[in-house]
């Protein structure tokens, strides 16, 4: 039996009625103000596309409860002791990300650079430097895209991150989330959300 | 996110952005990453990105 972490959230947060996958209570532990919701876990996780859903499921029932910082899938701990342990050896740090993210969810934003694969030009000329050339021009042609994303959607995010060269993640505060979602539409942007804040737990 | 059933490619979207955050993103304890490899049947969806989650959770 291992103790599998779901968030950090503040401690006075009532996880009353949240499940983990499976059925098993979510409850949460902690002390001084900082609390980690855990759940225990019987053998192993899956990794399979319905055990990845149903763990994203149990971390947006806590989202409807408050601020929260999302955990990656799979992080254990032996006992509920080393989670605590983790919570005062990391408090300053996990405090601070917590008042990041308070009051924002985060919306994946993809880029569709419309560019030929790489390999596909370059196969014609058969040269490393024509090759080249395809992928650098290929390269600023989606660092401008993703320039202009953050120009259209940079003032109503609090944070932006570039996940790939054609993703980013905006921080979105929940009172601007309409006006995001429309600006994005505006835009013909392909959008999805809301999702807890997984790219927003590390400066 | 809720689109679960949500018709390709929307579904297929949502899905890379589920292992960007899911595997990438959130915050993690130092060096505790249970994971069953053995079960992995999301290869058909994108292998580039999942090896790289699992070389980042193996790399811990």
């Amino acid at each position: 039996m291992t103790t599998l972490l779901y968030a950090v959230m503040d401690l006075g947060t009532s996880v009353e009625g949240c499940t983990a996958p499976g059925g098993r209570p979510l409850r949460i532990v902690g002390d001084d103000g900082l609390g980690a919701v855990v759940s225990e876990l019987d053998g192993h996780l899956h990794m399979d596309e319905p055990s990845l859903w149903a763990h994203e499921h149990a971390i947006e029932q806590l989202m409807d409860r408050g601020s929260l910082l999302p955990a990656r899938f799979g992080t254990t701990a032996q006992d509920e002791s080393e989670i605590l342990q983790m919570l005062r050896d990391r408090r300053n740090e996990l405090e601070a990300a917590l008042e990041r993210v308070r009051g924002a969810v985060e919306y994946a934003v993809h880029v569709d650079t419309g560019a030929e694969p790489v390999g596909a030009s370059a196969a014609g000329g058969g040269t490393g430097v024509a090759y080249m050339r395809g992928l650098l021009a290929q390269r600023r042609h989606e660092r401008e895209l993703m320039e202009r994303v953050e120009s259209q959607l940079g003032d109503l995010a609090r944070a932006v991150t570039v996940l790939s060269s054609t993703s980013l993640a905006c921080l979105v505060p929940r009172e601007r989330v309409s006006e995001f979602v429309a600006r994005a539409e505006t835009y013909a942007l392909s959008i999805s959300g809301p999702w807890p804040p997984y790219s927003f737990v590390t400066p | 996110m809720s689109e679960v059933l949500a018709p390709p490619p929307a579904r297929n979207i949502a899905l890379i952005d589920l292992l960007d955050r899911l595997l990438q993103g959130g915050i993690v304890i130092q060096g505790d990453i249970t994971l069953t490899a053995a079960d992995i049947d999301l290869v058909r969806l994108d292998l580039r990105l999942l090896l790289a989650a699992i070389d980042k959770a193996a790399g811990q």
